[in-house]
C-alpha cells in the first residue's frame, strides 16, 4: 500500500472547537488572579492618585479635597525648589551609586573567581550586608556617623582626613556621598555576588583558549569574560538603578532631607509632602511625575539594553 | 486494540514554520508502523499529535473509529513512551506504573494485578520499590515500556524510545520490542531516525521528509521494508534508505547503434551493455533524448577486469568493515544547468563520489585502476524534474 | 622563581580578601556589640573594643518591659501573612508563564519587574488614604496587601525558574497516562517544584520582614512591625543606643540565618531568577 508523491489539493480547515478555545484560555485564567490584586494594589490608587493631582486637597485642612485646580499641583511641583532639588539629588545619587556599585562589585566579583579554600565561607559572609533591613543599615552607619563618637569620624580623624565640624551627616557637602557611601556599603556585595555567578557561567574552555592564543588577563577580562555576561550586568545595573532611585529608608533615618534640602530624594520629598505634611494632591501630582519619569528611564533602557532578549 | 488514521492532517507553529502538509496515513490493527526521516522532517510531530500533545492545524486524527482530533490526551487511551522515558522521579517503579491505571479509577486489587504481570514480562520484579534515579539506563527504558503496557491501551506511541541505550543494549531491545509487539499485538506507531532501526521493526515504514509550502507533503512513501529498499517511490526515499546511500548520477538515453544506449553524464561514451538497455525499454520508452537520473546501490556494482566491463575507473579510495568492502571512485561532472525540484540534493557536484560494493578479498587497491559491471536490471531511474521514480 | 610568583599572587588575594570582609562584615560587628555595651562605652573615644557585656539592653527591649517584643511578632505577622498571601496568587501565575506561550507573555513579565520599579512611597499615599477611608488603616491586613507588590512580581519570577526546571515531558506524560490538568499539577509539578517554592517563600519572608515604608505609614502603635519601632528610640534628646543595637540585631538575625541556609541559591534569588548557579 504505497504512496505515490503527486500532490493533492488540501482539504478543509478545521474551526476552533469549543474544547479548543478553553484550552488556550486557561493559561490566562491562571495569572488572573495575581494580575487583578496587583492592580487592584497598585493601579487603582495609581488612577486615584491620578484624580487626586488636579485638586487641592490637604488631610490638615479637612478630608475632602477642596476644590479643582487643574494643573496647579504640577506647576507647583515642578517650580518647587525643594522638588527639583530633589530631582538632581535623586539623579546624582543614582547614577554614582549604580556606576560605583557596580564597578567595585566587579572588582569583588574577579577577586572571588579564583578556587581557593576558605572562598565559599568569604561568599556566603560577604552577602550579610545585602540581607539588613535598608532601614536598620541607617540605624547602624547613624552610629558609626556619629559626629561625637562614632567610629568613621574617628577613623578618619586618625587617617588625618579634614571632616565638617558639623559631622558628616551635617555638612551639606559631605551628607549626600555619606548616604552614598551607606548605600555602596549594602549593595556592593549584592553586585559581586551575582557578577560573581555570571562569571562562572563563563565557560573554561573558552578562557583557555584565549591564553593559549596569548591574551593577557586584562584582555580577556575586557574582551571575553565582560560580553559573554552581558545580559546580566545590563539586570544588575537595571536593578540597581531602580532601587537607588528609590532611595528612602536611608534619608529618613539619616538625615531627614538636609542639611537643606542636600539630601532630599524624591521618595523622602513624596513623602514628606503627603505623609507628614498631608498635602495629598500635591503629593499626588509628585507621585505622577515620578512615575512617568521611572517609567521613561527604564523603557529607554530597556528599549536599548533588552532588545533581544527572551 | 484499534487503528490509528490522520487525514490531511497539517500543523504550522505559532512562528510560522510549517511542521506537516496534508499527511495522509493509516495504521492498521496490531500493525507497527515506523516513522522514519531526518531531523525536521515532522515525525515526532505527528507522533505527539496523535497523543493529543499538539495541536493540529487542520485535519483529521481517528482512533479505532473514533475522531480524536480535539480530544484531551488523558481521554484518548493511548500510551507514550516518551525519548528520554519521562519517569516521574519522586515515585517508585511501582508507582510510576501504576500512576496510569490509577487515573482510571480501577481497583487497587486489579492494578496490583497487573501490576505485578507486567514487571514480570519485563523483568522489573526486583525494581518495584526503587526510584528512577537508583536504576541504569536499560532499566529505565523498561520501566518507561512497562508504564505504556500496563495500561493496555488501544495504541502505543514511542518516540525514539532506544536512541538514548548504548550501540550493543540497543540491537539487543530492538528484538525484544519486536518480540513483544508481536505477542502483545498492540497497534504501535513508533518514530526513528535510524534507517536501520525502521528497515529492522516495522511492518509497515513510512519516510517522512521536511516541508516548506502548504502543498506539499511529509510522506513520501509507506511501505513495508522490502517493498521501499527494492521499488523507491522517488528520490528522497532512495536516498535515505540504504547504507551507503544509493549513488545518483544524471545520465541519457540515447539512440544508439544497436538500440537505445545510456550515457552516464561524465563518461566520455555510452554503457557497454547496449542489449541491456534495450531491455529496460518499455519504462524508459518516453525517455529517449532527455535526462534522466539513474539510482544504483552499491551492491549493483560488480568488478570486472579493467576492459572487459561496462565502464573503467581510477579507484580513489577503498573501505573495508570486515563483512563488505568499498570501493570509492569519482564521475567527472559536465558543467550544465542544475535541475531544480526534489533532486536538488542529490545534484551531483564537480566531480561525484560513487561507491561500489565489492567481496573484501577482491578490493583492489587505492589509486589502480578497476573495471565495473552495473546491473542495470535492478538499477533505478528517476525523473530529474520530480524526483520520482520511472517505473 | 614560578612557585614564588604563585605564592606573592595568593597571598595578595587572601589580603584583598580579608580587606574586604573586614570592610563589609566589620560594621555589623561593631553595630552588634551594641546590644550588649555598657551604656559609657557607646560612644567612648578611641572606641571601647574590650568590655564587659551587659545584658542590659536585651532585657529592656524583649523582656521588661519589653517594648520590642510584641513588634518581633508584627514584623512575623506582617513578613508571614505575606509571603502566605503571595502563594497562591503566584504560582499559577508563574507556571503559566513557564508552560504556555502566552501573547504579551514577555510584556507580562516586564509589567511585573515594572511594578518594583516605582517608589513605593509613590503607590503608598493614596493606598494610604483609601485604606484610612474604608477604616483598615493600621491592620495587619492592610500591609500583607500592599506587600504583594514586592512579594508577587518577584515570586513569580523566582518560581517561574523552578518551574523551568521540572521537564515538560513528566507532565506529558501524566497527561497521556490519564490526568487531567489539576492533578498533573497536584501529583507531579508541586512535589517537584516545592523546594523551589520554599526558596521563593523564604526570599519573599526576607523582603517583606526588611520593608520598612509601608509597616512605616500603615502601622499603628499596636501593629508596628520592629524597624517601625527602633525609630521610636531616637528622641530629641539622644538616642538610646543599646536599645537600637538590641532591637536591630534581632531585627538583622532572620534575614541572615535565612541568607545563610540559602545559601546555594542566593545568586538566583536576588536576580528574580534569571541566573543560576
Amino acid at each position: 500500500m504505497s504512496n505515490n508523491v503527486i500532490g493533492r489539493a488540501p482539504a478543509f480547515s478545521l474551526a476552533p472547537s469549543r474544547a479548543r478555545r478553553r484550552r488556550r484560555l486557561f493559561p490566562y485564567l491562571l495569572i488572573a488572579p495575581s494580575v487583578v490584586l496587583l492592580v487592584a494594589v497598585t493601579i487603582f490608587p495609581l488612577f486615584f492618585a491620578l484624580k487626586s493631582s488636579f485638586y487641592f486637597w490637604n488631610l490638615q485642612m479637612g478630608p475632602k479635597p477642596l476644590g479643582f485646580i487643574g494643573f496647579g499641583n504640577y506647576r507647583m511641583a515642578l517650580t518647587s525648589a525643594v522638588f527639583m532639588a530633589s530631582v538632581v539629588n535623586t539623579l546624582v545619587l543614582t547614577v554614582s551609586g549604580t556606576v560605583l556599585e557596580v564597578f567595585f562589585g566587579l572588582m569583588i566579583a574577579l577577586l572571588l573567581c579564583h578556587a581557593l579554600p576558605g572562598m565559599s565561607v568569604a561568599r556566603a559572609l560577604l552577602i550579610m550586608p545585602t540581607t539588613i533591613a535598608p532601614i536598620v543599615v541607617g540605624f547602624l552607619f547613624r552610629y558609626m556617623y556619629d559626629p561625637t563618637g562614632g567610629l568613621i569620624p574617628w577613623l578618619l580623624a586618625k587617617a588625618g582626613v579634614p571632616i565638617p565640624r558639623t559631622g558628616l551627616l551635617g555638612s551639606g557637602l559631605t551628607a549626600l556621598p555619606s548616604i552614598l557611601f551607606a548605600d555602596m556599603w549594602q549593595w556592593t556585595p549584592f553586585c559581586a555576588i551575582v557578577l560573581y555567578a555570571a562569571l562562572l557561567s563563563v565557560p573554561p574552555h573558552v578562557i583557555e583558549a584565549a591564553r593559549l592564543d596569548g591574551a593577557s588577563a586584562w584582555t580577556i577580562l575586557r574582551r571575553i569574560r565582560l560580553p559573554l555576561i552581558r545580559k546580566t550586568l545590563s539586570f544588575v545595573v537595571m536593578l540597581r538603578f531602580m532601587q537607588l532611585f528609590n532611595t528612602f529608608d536611608l534619608v529618613l533615618v539619616l538625615t531627614r532631607g538636609g542639611p537643606g534640602s542636600s539630601t532630599r530624594t524624591l521618595g523622602y520629598t513624596l513623602y514628606q509632602q503627603g505623609l507628614v505634611d498631608f498635602n495629598i494632591g500635591l503629593a499626588s501630582a509628585m507621585t505622577w511625575i515620578i512615575v512617568i519619569m521611572v517609567n521613561a528611564l527604564i523603557g529607554l533602557y530597556v528599549v536599548f539594553v533588552f532588545r533581544d532578549w527572551e | 486494540m484499534a487503528s490509528l488514521g490522520f487525514k490531511d492532517v497539517s500543523k504550522r507553529f505559532h512562528d510560522g514554520t510549517l511542521a506537516l502538509a496534508n499527511v495522509d496515513l493509516e495504521v492498521a490493527h496490531g500493525e507497527f508502523m515506523v516513522l522514519v526521516g531526518p531531523s525536521g522532517c515532522g515525525k515526532t510531530t505527528l507522533l505527539r499529535s496523535a497523543a493529543g500533545l499538539e495541536e493540529i492545524t487542520s485535519g483529521e486524527i481517528r482512533l479505532g473509529g473514533r475522531v480524536v482530533t480535539d480530544v484531551d490526551p488523558s481521554e484518548r487511551d493511548v500510551a507514550m513512551v516518551f525519548q528520554n522515558y519521562a519517569l516521574y522521579p519522586h515515585m517508585t517503579v511501582r508507582q510510576n506504573l501504576a500512576f496510569g491505571l490509577e487515573q482510571r479509577r480501577l481497583p487497587g486489587a486489579e492494578i496490583a494485578k497487573r501490576v505485578a504481570a507486567t514487571a514480570g514480562t519485563l523483568g522489573l520484579e526486583r525494581l518495584l520499590d526503587r526510584k528512577p534515579a537508583a536504576l541504569s539506563g536499560g532499566q529505565r527504558q523498561r520501566v518507561a515500556m512497562g508504564r505504556a503496557i500496563v495500561r493496555e491501551p488501544a495504541c502505543f506511541l514511542m518516540d525514539e524510545p532506544l536512541s538514548n541505550l548504548d550501540a550493543n543494549l540497543r540491537v539487543q531491545m530492538r528484538s525484544e520490542l519486536k518480540l513483544l509487539n508481536a505477542r502483545l499485538g498492540v497497534t504501535t506507531l513508533y518514530v526513528t531516525h535510524d534507517q536501520v532501526e525502521a528497515m529492522t521493526m516495522g511492518d509497515r515504514v513510512a519516510v517522512l521528509s521536511p516541508v516548506s509550502r502548504p502543498e506539499d507533503h511529509n510522506l513520501q512513501q509507506c511501505a513495508p521494508p522490502a517493498e521501499l529498499y527494492n521499488s523507491p517511490a522517488n528520490l528522497f526515499v532512495a536516498g535515505f534508505i540504504g547504507s551507503p546511500a544509493m549513488n545518483f548520477v544524471r545520465a541519457r538515453i540515447e539512440r544508439g547503434g544497436n538500440g537505445p544506449e545510456l550515457l552516464i553524464s561524465g563518461l566520455p561514451s555510452p554503457l557497454r551493455a547496449g542489449g541491456r538497455v534495450a531491455a529496460l525499454k518499455p519504462r524508459l520508452e518516453r525517455w529517449l533524448n532527455r535526462p534522466v537520473i539513474l539510482g544504483i546501490r552499491p551492491e549493483f556494482f560488480s568488478l570486472a577486469a579493467p576492459g572487459e566491463g561496462d565502464l573503467d575507473v581510477d579507484v580513489v579510495m577503498v573501505e573495508m568493515t570486515g563483512a563488505d568492502g568499498y570501493l570509492h571512485f569519482e564521475l567527472p561532472i559536465p558543467p550544465g544547468p542544475v535541475e531544480t525540484g526534489l533532486a536538488e540534493e542529490t545534484v551531483p557536484h564537480r566531480h561525484k563520489q560513487v561507491t561500489a560494493r565489492v567481496e573484501p578479498k577482491l578490493l583492489p587497491r587505492a589509486g589502480t585502476r578497476a573495471g565495473l559491471t552495473i546491473d542495470l536490471a535492478r538499477a533505478h531511474f528517476f525523473d530529474p524534474d520530480t524526483g520520482v521514480a520511472i517505473r | 622563581m614560578r612557585r614564588k610568583k604563585l605564592l606573592l599572587r595568593t597571598g595578595l588575594i587572601y589580603a584583598g580578601l580579608i580587606l574586604v570582609l573586614l570592610v563589609f562584615i566589620g560594621p555589623i560587628l561593631w553595630f552588634a556589640l551594641l546590644a550588649i555595651r555598657p551604656s559609657e562605652t557607646v560612644f567612648a573615644i578611641p572606641p571601647v573594643i574590650f568590655f564587659t557585656p551587659s545584658p542590659a539592653a536585651f532585657q529592656s527591649t524583649f523582656v521588661d518591659p519589653g517594648a520590642n517584643r510584641h513588634q518581633l511578632v508584627n514584623s512575623l505577622i506582617v513578613a508571614g501573612g505575606a509571603v502566605l498571601l503571595n502563594l497562591p496568587f503566584s504560582f499559577p501565575a508563574a507556571y503559566a508563564l513557564s508552560r504556555f506561550r502566552m501573547r504579551g507573555g514577555k510584556n507580562m513579565m516586564l509589567w511585573y519587574l515594572g511594578l518594583l520599579m516605582a517608589p513605593p512611597v509613590a503607590f503608598l499615599i493614596p493606598y494610604f488614604v483609601l485604606v484610612s477611608r474604608i477604616g483598615l488603616r493600621g491592620t495587619y491586613l492592610a500591609m500583607i496587601l500592599i506587600m504583594q507588590t514586592i512579594t508577587i512580581p518577584f515570586s513569580v519570577w523566582l518560581m517561574k525558574s523552578f518551574i523551568d526546571e521540572v521537564p515538560v515531558e513528566l507532565e506529558e506524560a501524566a497527561r497521556v497516562d490519564g490526568a487531567k490538568w489539576p492533578r498533573v499539577i497536584a501529583r507531579i509539578t508541586l512535589p517537584l517544584v516545592r523546594p523551589g517554592m520554599i526558596v521563593t517563600s523564604m526570599f519573599a519572608f526576607v523582603f517583606s520582614w526588611n520593608n520598612a515604608a509601608f509597616p512605616l505609614v500603615l502601622s499603628n502603635q499596636r501593629t508596628a512591625t520592629l524597624p517601625i519601632g527602633t525609630l521610636g528610640y531616637f528622641a530629641t534628646a539622644g538616642a538610646t543606643w543599646t536599645f537600637i543595637g538590641a532591637a536591630a540585631t534581632a531585627a538583622m538575625l532572620p534575614p541572615m540565618i535565612i541568607f545563610l541556609v540559602l545559601d546555594r541559591y542566593v545568586a538566583r534569588g536576588l536576580t528574580f531568577g534569571s541566573l543560576k548557579g
